[in-house]
């Protein structure tokens, strides 16, 4: 039996990309935007009240428990809205880098060495979206009660979110590099 | 420019300090007697104020004080002065800022006046055993501290402790934003650049969307070669990166919008609970913990000082009333002679006859009162203003005489007069009536008195919009008693339904920033004691009202309805224009909870100012412009920390805005006073009169005199 072989390409894959890309980027920007207007509110109940900068993550245990009860009810609610905004900001975030990925993957011809890994590495924002909603649901539930549990998983989510990203950004830019170096 | 603070505290000292040389003025004028342990009634000072005086050597007004946020300072320096002329406090009232002076010059004490109470309820055996605590107010439980020769000074000390942009305990957020705007620090023209800004970048967002859009329609038209096509493209492309960075921007101001009302408080912006705890602790520390000991705290000092009618028989008699005693009779002066007569009878002791069986029956005092009522207004309505003063003064002399022999009555009998008692203004917005407190304290909380008074100051501060009201939660098991006391006072037929659990209480501003017909009985034609009353800010009626704007429009609508009532009352009682007075505030806003500790004195001072010119009204007409030139100078050079200060923006022109006392309609003088209130039926009988007639458009009854042949003299 012969094998067939369809090499079927969209005709119009590259605008179709380039489109999704623009609006997944237009949805990540407009969504920034809103979660930084939210910073100015989250303060703490010292006096006088000081700025709460990346509340998810302190370095410790005790430092996210002091954290945790000098920041007032209506703090704590303003991070949850803070967090329902990442909601909507991770979808345009994370799959805008994975068209980038298929975009570069289908407009940059490389050798099997980097195509290889590519068409795995392509993937990881999903795995990172996947990290990052459980780091924002275990923060949602944390603002309810603080145990160690919860830190915990937030803590091992965050540290994986970041590191699948930093790979991912980090395989990329090095693919970038190399191509220029080539040409 | 933002004014950096000193680290230094304000002190009582520097209060006192800078209103030093008003203090001293007035000294001169009216001697001050030397301090003496006496167990009559006295008058500590030259200046006759009132017909009540205590053993304390004070003379007793009541008094009324106008709301106006942080302005209160002001009312502090008006009252220090009253204070420090011999000048105490019967009854009080007040809204928002006025309601916090009314009640701390209640629970505060003077240094003399907690001697004279320590020693009363030492000898009467009130230390604390034989009562409940908890319900009684126990002068000596005081925290002795450091208490001054007036009760004003106390309240400066607590003043000057606490900083008031605490009071403004809002989100951070809030609180940057509001104590920036009434500083002066976020100028209003910043705020305007800022809604220039959104609304331009809204601009640029609909313009660029129309543009983008007719690029794209021009895309299916151009061919592909066409170099058209390629510009339409780039135009479309930018045009989509310009939306969404607009978009970015408008969305994260409607964040923010939304994220500052969330962070406001239900129904305002601040929660006022500093407030309520900073009044809390105040009056703890002067043995008030609970309604109930304010109560027994205000009849204990009446015990103690025992206020008393006290007319200067040898002044009002003498020197005023020969001035005026007429060179023939009129025909008024029969019938005067006759109801004295009757009061001189009546005011014979009965011991002094030996036969008591055939003494007349006396004379009942409120019959004589209704007569001679009865007279004044047939005095003023029929008499010419030059003729009316002497039969006026005669009239005040006969009334002083009734009201010594009602006096005489109640104090034998049930003794409530010259009771001690405070209201404090408040708007019910659940039932939409004005609460007074505590004098409806039973309509809200029953007969539960375990409660702090500074929760009546809480309700009465509450400035809609900026405070969120004041919640009274009703308890079930007062219910019953809730509706009785609805029933008593105001005979509404009120019955509570189950989800009626809580009332909301505003700034009493809202129905009555100046509730100065609190006190005001008329069926009294002759008063013990005058109402004092004191507002913030002038109205100058020369002022140009132009409403060319939204902003004025509404804030034209809500004043109308906030000051119509008080005005109006005084307009229909033209003798409260010679005891009210307005304080010139200057530039100061009535919400600078930051202000600095100059503006604090500034403030101060401007209070005391004006007390000191309202009582120029004592000295001789033509000296008061002079001696008031010299007053409002002091305000160029206010001694503060080794600087002079100066309050007026033209140092040269030192314009300060209050009545004018130049005129004898507006000064105030108490036994001239007198005689004006005595006429003053008539005089209102003769406005209805003329206010009838305006309402029914009639015309000037044909026996009358045509308008422009006469002028009144």
């Amino acid at each position: 039996m012969n094998n067939i072989e369809i090499d079927f390409i969209f005709p119009c894959t590259n605008c179709l990309l380039l489109t999704a890309m623009f609006i997944l980027l237009a949805g990540a920007l407009i969504t920034t935007a809103m979660m930084s207007a939210t910073t100015a509110f989250i303060v703490s109940t010292d006096t006088p009240p000081i700025a709460i900068k990346m509340p998810e993550r302190p370095l410790t245990y005790t430092q996210l428990e002091t954290l945790f009860y000098h920041t007032s009810a209506v703090t704590k609610m303003t991070i949850r809205t803070r967090l329902r905004i990442d909601f909507w900001f991770m979808p345009c975030a994370y799959l805008f880098l994975l068209c980038l990925g298929f975009y570069i993957k289908l407009n940059a011809a490389f050798n099997d060495s980097w195509n290889t890994p590519l068409s795995y590495i392509v993937y990881l924002p999903l795995l990172s979206w996947l990290f990052d909603l459980i780091e924002n649901i275990t923060a949602i539930k944390i603002l309810d009660e603080l145990t160690h549990t919860n830190a915990k998983v937030m803590y091992i989510s965050s540290i994986l979110k970041w590191l699948t990203v930093f790979v991912f950004i980090g395989f990329l830019l090095a693919l970038l590099v190399t191509k220029t170096i080539e040409s | 420019m933002p004014q950096e603070k000193p680290n230094i505290k304000l002190s009582v000292d520097e209060f006192r300090d800078a209103v030093a040389p008003i203090i001293e003025f007035l000294y001169k004028q009216y001697q001050l007697k030397p301090e003496a342990s006496s167990n009559t009634p006295w008058r500590r000072s030259a200046l006759q104020i009132s017909d009540v005086a205590d053993i304390n050597g004070s003379q007793y007004v009541d008094l009324v004080q106008e709301g106006g946020g942080v302005h209160g300072i002001a009312l502090a320096g008006y009252t220090y002065v009253l204070e420090k002329m011999g000048v105490a406090f019967m009854k009080m009232a007040g809204t928002s800022a006025g309601s916090i002076n009314t009640l701390l010059l209640s629970a505060l004490t003077t240094r003399s006046e907690l001697k004279i109470m320590q020693e009363y309820a030492k000898n009467h055996n009130i230390d604390g055993k034989g009562w409940e605590e908890s319900q009684q107010y126990n002068p000596a439980s005081v925290i002795p501290g450091k208490y001054y020769e007036t009760r004003s000074e106390k309240m400066l000390e607590y003043l000057a402790a606490k900083n008031l942009g605490d009071l403004v305990d809002g989100h951070i957020t809030w609180r940057t934003i509001l104590l920036s705007m009434f500083t002066g620090k976020l100028e209003m023209k910043e705020l305007k650049a800022y809604f220039r800004k959104v609304k331009t970048v809204t601009t640029i967002t609909v313009v660029t969307f129309i543009i983008a859009t007719l690029a794209g329609i021009c895309l299916a038209f151009f061919s592909s070669d066409n170099s058209w096509q390629s510009t339409a493209q780039w135009v479309y492309r930018i045009g989509a990166g310009i939306i969404v960075l607009c978009l970015c921007f408008i969305i994260a101001q409607i964040v923010k919008a939304r994220l500052l009302y969330r962070h406001s408080e239900r129904f305002g912006i601040n929660p006022g609970d500093d407030f309520e705890s900073w009044m809390m602790k105040i009056l703890e520390e002067n043995g008030i913990n609970n309604v109930s000991q304010l109560k027994s705290k205000l009849s204990l000092e009446k015990e103690a000082l025992r206020p008393d009618y006290f007319t200067d028989d040898e002044k009002t008699d003498n020197s005023l009333f020969k001035s005026f005693s007429p060179a023939k009779r009129n025909k008024y002066d029969a019938k005067l002679d006759e109801i004295e007569a009757e009061i001189n009878q009546a005011n014979e002791p009965i011991f002094k006859t030996l036969d008591a069986t055939q003494q007349k029956p006396p004379a009942n005092p409120d019959n004589l009162n209704d007569r001679l009522t009865r007279m004044s207004i047939e005095i003023s309505a029929n008499m010419k203003d030059d003729e009316k003063d002497a039969s006026g003064y005669r009239l005040v002399n006969l009334f002083t005489k009734v009201n010594k022999m009602k006096y005489d009555k109640i104090k034998y009998s049930d003794n409530t007069v010259f009771n001690k008692e405070i209201a404090i203004v408040s708007s019910d917005i659940t039932n939409a009536i004005k609460a007074e407190f505590p004098g409806m304290h039973k309509m809200y909380w029953g007969e539960n008195y375990n409660i702090s008074p500074a929760k009546y100051v809480r309700a009465s501060m509450s400035i809609p919009g900026f405070f969120k009201p004041f919640k009274i939660e009703y308890d079930p098991s007062q219910i019953a008693v809730m509706e009785c006391e609805w029933r008593n006072l105001l005979n509404i037929n009120k019955r509570f339904q189950d989800n009626d659990q809580y009332a909301y209480l505003v700034d009493g501003g809202v129905l009555s920033n100046f509730p100065v017909n609190i006190f005001y009985n008329a069926n009294t034609p002759l008063p013990y004691k005058p109402t004092i009353g004191v507002k913030l800010e002038f109205e100058d009626d020369a002022r140009s009202r132009n409403i060319d704007n939204h902003v004025k429009f509404a804030g034209s609508i809500v004043n109308t309805m906030r000051f119509f009532y008080d005005r109006d009352f005084i307009s229909k009682h033209n003798n409260f224009k010679k005891t009210v007075r307005s304080i010139d505030t200057g530039e100061i806003h009535w919400l600078n909870f930051d202000m600095s500790d100059e503006q604090k004195i500034e403030l101060f001072f401007r209070g005391a100012l004006t007390a000191a010119i309202f009582l120029l009204g004592e000295l001789p007409q033509d000296e008061r412009a002079g001696y008031k030139r010299e007053l409002v100078t002091m305000g160029s050079a206010i001694k503060f920390r080794g600087q002079k200060l100066c309050m007026y923006a033209d140092k040269e022109k030192c314009s300060f805005m209050t009545e004018d006392n130049s005129s004898e309609d507006v000064s105030f003088n108490w036994n001239k006073y007198k005689k004006d209130r005595v006429l003053l039926p008539g005089e209102q009988q003769q406005m209805n009169n003329d206010m009838k007639r305006k309402a029914s458009f009639s015309q000037v009854k044909d026996d009358e005199p045509k308008a422009s042949n006469t002028s009144k003299p």
